[in-house]
């Protein structure tokens, strides 16, 4: 084999070479004259993202996922205005329970001290148990007083029911204190007088 | 009158008050008789009354009183001017579950000045004592009463503060269902007539 052949194609032609040449020669890279233009295909796959259609089709799909938050939002207001008007509407304000789960309260009017009827209704009356934090969070201002209203008369009447209780344990210990008292007055009295019957003075 | 003088007479009214207001109060401590040694006794007893009312408690008792009640209006007209009402009462099941220490004990607080023994009632035979103290305040008015009645089953200890009309209170066991001495002296007189 003739190495300068086979580098640069100087000095004497290798027929092997020559051979080999001629048979890869056909498949040699040809060279275009101009330069060919870049392919387009990236170009055309793009644009649908940036395209005018779309923009408009995202703001509807942004524009309809507001309006049903939004609606949604009001709707749970709503709801738990409707749930604060139930309370104000019933008979005593102090009753949340309509908005708490569980059966509702029962109802009645307050009547004088001292009157064993309305002590026991009183007794039997509302559970001052503070409205639960979620639903306190779901209802809008106005509600929110009306509730916190509601729970100031529940511990108004809880004061006074333990009030009215004291009162009346206090107005039974006076009565057996006193009673007590007149009886052993009374058993003094009459050992005197027996005294005075058994000895009289002449 | 210089400032010195002002200040000085300024501080001499304000000692002066607060002398008579302790003074005031010692007064009260010394009505108010200490029980706490009978506090023992409620472990044997059968039955005990305990009743402490003062100041607050016993102004609200008043406003529970109905006044159309006959028997609770009768109380309520005791209630002006008193100041507390303290009672001890014990029944016991046996003789001797009480010491005369018990008693000498209540008995020694009142030898305080102010306090006199009005009533002493002695029954050798069914060992049955009553006595009746009385602390006077200016203006003859009872400024406090202590009774002390004991037999061998029982002891009881009233102790009130404030002027109080005894004559009404005698009256009240009547009124209240239980049958007045003069009632129970009249039958008992009326068989044998």
């Amino acid at each position: 084999m003739k190495e300068d052949y086979l580098w640069d194609k100087s000095g004497e032609t290798d027929a092997e070479i020559a051979e080999l040449e001629q048979t890869l020669g056909r498949l040699r890279y040809k060279r275009p004259t101009q330069p060919q233009p870049l392919p387009t295909t990236s170009r055309t796959r793009l644009r649908p993202l940036f395209s005018p259609a779309f923009a408009i089709a995202a703001t509807l799909v942004i524009l309809l996922l507001a309006g049903g938050l939004w609606l949604g939002l009001r709707r749970a207001n709503n709801t738990g205005g409707r749930d604060a008007a139930a309370v104000d509407k019933t008979p005593g304000i102090s009753q949340p329970a309509p908005v708490v789960s569980g059966p509702p309260p029962p109802t009645g009017t307050v009547k004088q001290i001292g009157d064993n009827v309305a002590e026991r209704e009183i007794k039997e009356s509302i559970n001052p148990s503070p409205l639960p934090r979620r639903i306190i969070h779901r209802v809008p201002n106005e509600q929110r007083q009306t509730l916190a209203q509601a729970q100031t008369v529940n511990n108004a009447r809880r004061i006074r029911r333990e009030e009215i209780a004291r009162g009346q344990e206090a107005k039974a210990q006076l009565i057996k204190a006193l009673l007590i008292t007149s009886d052993k007055l009374n058993e003094v009295q009459k050992k005197i007088q027996g005294t005075q019957e058994r000895n009289p003075i002449s | 009158m210089n400032l010195v003088t002002i200040k000085s007479l300024r501080l001499i009214c304000l000692l002066s008050l607060i002398t008579v207001v302790a003074s005031l109060t010692a007064h009260a401590q010394d009505i108010r008789l200490q029980l706490n040694n009978l506090d023992k006794l409620e472990a044997r007893a059968r039955d005990s009354v305990d009743v402490t009312l003062d100041g607050a408690l016993l102004h609200l008792a008043e406003k529970f009183l109905n006044i159309k009640d006959p028997k609770e209006a009768a109380v309520k007209e005791l209630l002006a001017g008193l100041k507390g009402i303290y009672v001890k009462s014990f029944e016991f099941d046996k003789e001797g579950e009480y010491s005369t220490s018990d008693v000498d004990a209540i008995r020694a607080q009142l030898r305080a000045p102010g306090w006199s023994r009005m009533i002493g009632v002695k029954s050798k035979k069914d060992g049955e004592n009553a006595e009746v103290y009385m602390m006077m305040t200016t203006g003859s008015q009872i400024g406090g009463i202590v009774v002390i009645a004991t037999n061998p089953k029982q002891l009881t200890v009233v102790n009130i503060i404030g002027t109080i009309d005894l004559d009404k209170l005698s009256q009240l066991s009547g009124k209240f269902g239980i049958p007045s001495i003069e009632l129970i002296r009249n039958e008992k007189k009326t068989p044998k007539e």
